[in-house]
């Protein structure tokens, strides 16, 4: 079962958004969907709608037994595991990573991750059929951040497909459009499509709502909808 | 896996050349999206930081290779 | 007298009182006077009107019976006699006769309910019939189909015209004796078979047992029964003028024979064009394009012309925007703007945007000489030309220059010409988008045709040529008005071959006027004049059998312009001046001329019925016919004299009119053709009665001619040009974002120069004003445009751009008008022919053709027709009509 890796290439890309709205578009295409918060930011369910007091999360658990009593169910059917607030989980990232992946196995599910900008890929336990999206945004900083990361894939031979997305793009803006030309024929491991800038994703989370469910009807949907199947196609092969 | 109802695999809407090869057969992997070569460099001209990282970044991985 | 004041009566009225009483009852004499003294008094009538009233009154109580309700009286009038004219009052005398008449019609023509019962019955049953008839043929009908299906679909490949290559590619083809042995045999079984003289009855069973299989055959798809079809054609056809040449040609009248030479002469360049058509046309070859080689170190150099003279910089610009962003290597491609106008601000246009600017000290031998000159300045190893308004695909490149890759003897890759603004037919006969237009037929088809047999030849624009190829034959050929045919008839001498890609990679305006446009072929029918004078394709060397036939019919076409003519005026001969121009029984005429007339279209139809309906083709014909005549004459026989008039493009009709002097001669045929259609009435009544089924046919014929010309008329009536910037239909998908951040996916569904229109999914709230941005896409690459909303109407939208940078307008051309995909429909939002239908909607243009020939006549006739018609329309308001719809009232009265 595909296990995706949503990651910022800084924090502030909108890792968790694309999470969650790309959890709902697969839901929406009859996919059983688990979304683990590998964030201690703990923002994850609140793009989900769970009630801003509830604080449980794995963080909090001991054991895998203790992990499923914190999973939660929005009312699409989307599985996901917020982090919680304990800042000093006992459990290690790999071992959860490892757990969550059997059950998905047996539940015939994809498993999202959300992972933080500093979190170090060399150390979970990934395979060839993992998929990493690095998230960028159209500026310098990621533009600086894109080529430091590269360097470090050609050093750390990595076993997993590593891809740039970029999310929150303005072709408006002068800077931005001239960076994502300049990225789309010459920067290696860049997705062929991108996301774009809209306004309702920054009010879908006062909705508690995603951006696909507020917005039918504006590219954002098409955006995700392009995402999912772009991963289907890598995953099927 | 179950089947998805995806309009294409690589994104939603179909471009032009997808049309054209669609209609006259062959294969749009054939057909080359020229770079604008000229546009890239005005761009790394224009931004100090990405001349910076072009330059030392193709140094760096030249001297690699 | 009890009930009336005497002492009020005059004595005038107390005299007719008395004579009153002896005519009617007491009562009725009362009532006659109270009326009279009311209608007098209150109504204020005439005291004419006023005695007479009661009388109409009084009658009419004898026939029908009378309500006190007026409401009834004023529906049974209405209903009635719907057409006298209000109000009824003032037209007394004239409504008067009216309702005479139409009470006489009603009397004698039962329009009652009772009878309109038995009316519905017989239809009923009527209808019955006819639809069982009708059923029973349709299953004979699904019958014989599915016999010759199955007949023709035994070898089921996959190849759309495989039948043509299955025979063509046969082993046994290899042996040349063999070949020419079996083609001497064709020919004389087909000579035997053509000469053997037929009785009538045999003709007939001949004739009907063809148009049997023609009509079956008209439902099985395929080249196999295309084949048969022409096969079949072309014997009918040969038989019909092998009938014409040795039966039917009077050697007693010399009139006659005279006349009936002609005819003959132009049935025979009708045959020949069609026998060479279905050669040119049995087999279009499709081509497709060809893969470049992934490494672009290995692509050529292209060098773009955009030659021009006086078109202004507004039509340059997007063509050459559109030729800098083709998706060719950059270092590989170079575009040229060729000014002979040597205008300045084109030069600072060049520069400013980055392309080549070439003049040249003088202006000889116009385009040829123009790029001929540009030849000396460039260096590319292949020349890509447009006309500076057609706007390429970004494509284009791509697809066309493989074929020179693959084949290093290819010297020309042509695309079709398409337009994407209304040609004068289209435009003036409101039928753009509905019907094929002119050159639809030349591109789509008889060029592919041409493909077929090596015989493409080079249209001046929306081309590829190989410099090497142009350079061996001392440049661009500039001793014709045509250079662009003569060039490629040299490089096709020289042992070239030539390609045609049928996939529209450019658009273009179309000409503007008929004037505009006559003027076009004009050229076009004196340059191929020219090349048959000082290049004939079919002596010299070089060419193969099959291109010199090609060549042949393509100047054929050009000489349409006698026999056109002589078509329109044949059937007054028989008219006006009893000549036998077919000299023949009626019955024989009846046999020969129309089912062979019918096969013809109907073949026609199934070949070219995407590109072209039927009987357009006549009318075009008719439209250019006179004017063609003259230069084609000339140029046969003096091919040195004439000059080269430039077609003029993008101008403005600001308003709307007639144009006289282009229909002069269409009014003179049209005129001509009435005056005989009028003569054969009066012929009709008064001439001997063995005469006149050969009269009826030839009332017929001119009747048709009637319709063609009317048709022709009607072109040339010139719509008001409402827009400067064209507008195209389009159908892909872009986005808007707001100005308050949000996204709304759109569709555009049309843009010009400046504009777009869009239309979203969703009810919107966007008003007037609103700034946007919208956004398109190049490919995977998203543009941004700044624009207002400029109109809304339920989910459609139109947004303006305006004041784009030169990126921006570059961007914007490359988001719309040159995308890959922006013409490839041109074919396809046709149906295909169906001739009835085509021949209806010929007869309702050539109505309007009529119509506006009133209704633009000049000032001093203009009194004339409005007497002529204001007296028709007084006449035929006497004509009674059917009552309107039933009522009980009418019930009451059966």
């Amino acid at each position: 079962m595909p296990r995706i890796f949503i990651k910022g290439i800084k924090g502030g890309v909108g890792t968790t958004t694309v999470a969650a709205n790309l959890a709902s578009m697969l839901k929406k295409s009859n996919l059983d969907v688990l979304v683990a918060e590998l964030d201690c930011k703990n923002d994850l369910g609140l793009h989900f709608g769970l009630p801003w007091g509830e604080n449980s999360g794995w963080s909090y658990a001991k054991n895998f037994n203790d992990v499923s009593e914190c999973a939660f169910v929005d009312n699409e059917g989307i599985v996901f595991l917020p982090y919680g607030e304990n800042s000093a989980p006992e459990l290690s990232v790999s071992s959860l990573i490892n757990d969550l992946s059997a059950y998905a196995v047996k539940k015939k599910a994809w498993l999202l991750f959300d992972c933080p900008a500093n979190i170090n890929l060399a150390d979970l336990p990934l395979n060839k059929s993992d998929i990493i999206l690095d998230l960028v945004n159209c500026d310098a900083i990621c533009h600086s951040f894109m080529y430091k990361k590269l360097k470090l894939l050609s050093q750390v031979k990595s076993v997993w497909q590593h891809y740039f997305v970029v999310n929150k793009y303005n072709s408006s803006s002068v800077i931005e459009f001239d960076l994502y030309s300049l990225w789309q024929s010459t920067m290696p491991l860049i997705t062929p499509f991108f996301i774009n800038h809209d306004e309702v994703i920054k009010e879908s989370t006062a909705y508690k709502n995603v951006a696909i469910n507020c917005a039918p009807y504006s590219i954002t949907k098409d955006d995700f909808e392009t995402l999912a199947g772009w991963l289907v196609s890598k995953v099927s092969k | 896996m179950q089947n998805i109802e995806f309009k294409s695999i690589y994104t939603l809407t179909k471009s032009d050349i997808d049309n054209l090869v669609n209609r006259f057969g062959g294969d749009s992997t054939q057909y080359l999206e020229i770079t604008d070569s000229y546009k890239n460099n005005q761009t790394i001209k224009k931004y100090p930081l990405i001349k910076e990282i072009q330059t030392t970044f193709i140094l760096k991985n030249v001297d690699e290779v | 007298m009890k009930y009336f004041q005497s002492q009020h009566l005059s004595q005038s009225k107390h005299f007719i009182y008395l004579i009153l009483c002896i005519v009617f009852t007491d009562k009725i004499a009362r009532l006659i006077r109270f009326k009279f003294s009311c209608y007098f008094k209150q109504y204020q009538m005439s005291a004419l009107e006023a005695f007479l009233l009661p009388f109409f009154t009084l009658s009419f109580s004898l026939l029908f019976k009378f309500n006190n309700q007026k409401k009834q009286n004023k529906h049974f009038l209405k209903n009635n006699f719907p057409h006298l004219k209000t109000p009824y009052k003032r037209y007394l005398y004239s409504n008067a006769l009216r309702c005479l008449l139409q009470s006489l019609f009603l009397l004698l023509f039962k329009n009652t309910h009772k009878s309109s019962y038995l009316k519905k019955r017989l239809a009923h049953y009527f209808h019955f019939w006819v639809r069982y008839l009708f059923k029973q043929f349709k299953w004979i009908d699904l019958k014989i189909g599915k016999f010759f299906k199955r007949l023709f679909s035994k070898n089921k490949t996959s190849r759309k015209n495989s039948a043509f290559y299955h025979v063509a590619q046969a082993r046994i083809w290899q042996n040349k004796m063999v070949k020419y042995a079996i083609f001497a045999l064709t020919l004389l079984l087909l000579a035997i078979f053509i000469t053997i003289p037929f009785s009538l009855e045999a003709q007939a069973v001949f004739i009907s047992f063809i148009l049997i299989v023609a009509y079956s055959l008209r439902r099985i798809k395929g080249q196999m029964a295309t084949i048969v079809m022409i096969t079949l054609s072309v014997t009918t056809s040969t038989r019909y003028l092998w009938w014409r040449y040795t039966e039917t040609l009077n050697w007693d009248d010399p009139l006659a024979l005279g006349l009936g030479i002609g005819l003959l002469l132009a049935e025979t360049y009708a045959w020949l064009v069609l026998i060479l058509g279905f050669f040119q046309t049995i087999n279009p070859l499709e081509r497709k394009p060809v893969a470049l080689p992934e490494n672009t170190d290995l692509w050529p150099t292209v060098d773009i012309y955009i030659p021009t003279y006086n078109e202004p910089l507004s039509v340059v610009k997007p063509t050459t925007l559109a030729a800098m962003s083709i998706d060719w290597p950059q270092d590989k491609l170079n575009v040229y703007i060729l000014d002979d106008g040597k205008r300045p601000e084109f030069g600072e246009f060049a520069q400013q945007v980055g392309v080549g600017y070439l003049t040249r000290p003088d202006n000889n031998h116009a385009k040829a000489g123009n790029m001929n000159s540009a030849m000396r300045y460039t260096d590319g190893e292949y020349i890509a030309i447009f006309d500076c308004d057609h706007i390429p695909a970004r494509s284009f490149l791509q697809m066309t220059m493989g074929q020179f890759l693959k084949d290093s003897k290819v010297c020309l890759v042509q695309t079709p010409h398409h337009f994407f603004s209304a040609d004068p037919f289209e435009r003036n006969l409101n039928n753009h988008s509905q019907i094929p237009n002119e050159n639809m037929l030349f591109y789509g088809l008889i060029q592919d045709g041409n493909d077929m047999w090596d015989a493409t030849f080079f249209c001046g624009s929306c081309a590829v040529l190989k410099r090497e190829a142009l350079e061996s034959i001392g440049g661009f050929a500039f001793e014709t008005v045509t250079e662009d045919a003569h060039t490629a008839l040299r490089m096709q001498r020289a042992g070239y071959k030539t390609a045609y890609i049928n996939i529209p990679q450019a658009a273009g305006l179309a000409t503007d006027s008929l004037s505009a446009h006559v003027g076009q072929r004009i050229r076009w029918a004196r340059g191929m004049a020219q090349i048959f004078r000082l290049d004939n394709p079919l002596l010299g060397k070089g060419l193969g059998a099959a291109q010199r036939l090609c060549y042949l019919n393509a100047m054929l076409h050009f000489l349409s312009g006698v026999p056109r003519i002589v078509f329109l005026t044949a059937p007054l001969a028989l008219i006006f001046f009893n000549a036998y121009i077919i000299y023949a029984p009626f019955i024989a005429i009846f046999i020969y001329v129309v089912p062979t007339l019918i096969q013809i279209k109907a073949t026609n139809s199934r070949i070219q019925g995407k590109y072209r309906y039927s009987f357009w083709g006549e009318v075009y014909e008719s439209v250019l016919a006179w004017y063609i005549l003259k230069p084609t004459t000339v140029a046969l026989f003096n091919p040195n004299k004439g000059k080269f008039n430039v077609t003029e493009k993008g101008g403005l009709n600001d308003k709307e009119h007639y144009d006289w002097s282009i229909s002069k001669p269409y009014l003179v045929l049209l005129g001509i053709n009435l005056a005989g259609m009028v003569f054969g009435i009066f012929r009709l009544f008064l001439s001997d009665p063995t005469q006149i089924s050969v009269l009826l046919i030839s009332m017929c014929w001119a009747a048709y001619n009637l319709i063609i010309l009317g048709a022709a008329v009607a072109v040339a009536a010139e719509a008001k040009q409402v827009r400067t910037s064209h507008r195209i239909k389009a159908d892909f998908s872009g986005a808007m974002r707001l100005s308050n951040g949000h996204t709304i996916k759109v569709q555009i569904t049309d843009y010009s120069d400046n504009g777009v229109g869009i239309k979203t999914q969703h009810q919107h709230l966007c008003k007037v004003n609103d700034k946007v941005d919208l956004l398109m896409y190049r490919g995977n690459k998203q543009f941004s445009f700044s624009a207002h909303i400029c109109n809304t109407r339920d989910l459609q939208m139109g947004l303006t751009l305006k004041d784009l940078s030169l990126d921006e307008q570059k961007a914007f051309i490359q988001c719309t008008f040159s995308r890959a995909d922006a013409w490839l429909d041109w074919q396809n939002n046709f149906l295909h022919d169906r001739p009835s239908y085509s021949f209806k909607e010929v007869q309702k243009t050539s109505l309007r053709g009529f119509k506006n020939l009133l209704f633009h006549a000049p000032k001093p006739l203009q009194p004339i027709i409005k007497l002529i018609t204001s007296v028709l329309t007084y006449i035929h308001s006497f004509i009674p009509t059917k009552p309107k719809a039933q009522n009980n009232y009418d019930q009451n009265v059966a």
